[in-house]
């Protein structure tokens, strides 16, 4: 919940380039993210700051990037994989993942050229276009009831 | 008869082997080591300045020292508390120290020796920037600072670390070369 304080972003990769002026710091070569239970990994992660020096959202970039995290008071993590994902700290807390996006939970599966997540409510949405449509795979049987 | 002959050759050849074995062992004398020659400071400063202008004659850098000996051979100024400080293309402000240094009139390089804070002052739109390494080379012609040391930069929300740092401050911009590390604290949610 949102009383407790929130962990730090962590961040690793082989080297960094920084913007002192724009705030932007672009890590490159096995880029590493790691947010509490959230795990982005991919080859570059640029790093967008506020004018206060606050982090407010990151881009990842590879082929692909991948993501991994445990919502709260779930069992089962939630993966996803994309050739470029974006995750805003607030304004809501969301991750938004594109390029043959893929979002999946076990066996239940979202897939399209992108697909978005709002990591306050859970909500996900799927977005195609006209090379490829979304879709959806729910396992109904196996979900427990909430 | 034949031990007649024998015995003085004998002799002779057992006095060229003692002979041998004496002078063999016996260690070079070691010829003493001329002096090295000691450098002599030709002239010294105190709470001195140098100001570096760029092609247009504007200033860009100002080195400053507490204490100073000038070496006309290596043409090196070695610098006690030198205090650097220079300005980028936009008008952003940055400040190196270290106990002591050194300037190369020759190649226009200022090395902050041991323990180097740099600064990156405030302005309206970051906060301020404040670095800590080691044994910085500064190239005043290129306008890049250089350490192969470790890095830790710092700003009031988080801080990244690496292994060597190429500084350019006209444009504001470093690179952190080997094992980069960020760490980004965020807001409570909202």
């Amino acid at each position: 919940s949102d009383s407790q304080p929130r962990p730090p972003i962590e961040v690793e990769a082989d080297r960094v380039d920084m913007d002192a002026k724009s705030g932007i710091s672009i890590y490159q070569g096995n880029a590493v993210m790691t947010h509490g239970e959230m795990r982005i990994s991919g080859d570059r992660i640029e790093i967008h700051t506020t004018e206060e020096g606050e982090l407010k959202h990151l881009i990842v970039i590879g082929q692909p990037a991948r993501y991994r995290d445990l919502p709260e008071g779930e069992e089962q993590e939630v993966r996803a994989k994309a050739s470029r994902m974006e995750y805003y700290v607030s304004g809501p807390e969301r991750a938004l993942f594109f390029g043959d996006a893929l979002f999946w939970q076990g066996q239940d599966s979202l897939s399209g050229d992108s697909v978005f997540v709002n990591l306050e409510t859970q909500a996900v949405k799927a977005q195609g276009n006209d090379d490829q449509r979304a879709r959806a795979i729910i396992y109904p049987g196996q979900r427990e009831e909430r | 008869m034949a031990q007649r002959i024998l015995f003085p050759i004998a002799v002779v050849v057992l006095t060229i082997l003692v002979g041998i074995f004496l002078t063999h062992d016996a260690p070079e004398e070691e010829l003493p080591a001329e002096p090295e020659e000691v450098e002599r400071a030709d002239y010294f400063l105190a709470e001195f300045a140098i100001h570096h202008h760029d092609e247009q004659g504007k200033m860009r850098s100002i080195l400053r020292g507490k204490q100073g000996e000038h070496f006309p051979v290596s043409q090196t100024i070695q610098i006690d508390q030198p205090h650097w400080q220079a300005e980028s293309t936009d008008g952003s402000i940055w400040f190196a120290n270290s106990p002591f240094g050194s300037f190369k009139r020759d190649t226009q390089v200022i090395i902050l020796h041991e323990d180097v804070d740099i600064r990156r002052q405030a302005d309206e739109q970051r906060p301020p920037l404040d670095i800590v390494t080691r044994e910085l080379f500064i190239n005043i012609d290129n306008h890049q600072a250089m350490t192969e040391e470790r890095v830790v930069a710092t700003d009031p929300w988080g801080s990244a670390e690496g292994i060597g740092m190429t500084l350019d401050y006209y444009r504001d911009r470093l690179q952190l070369h080997n094992q980069a590390k960020g760490r980004y604290e965020t807001k409570q949610g909202e």
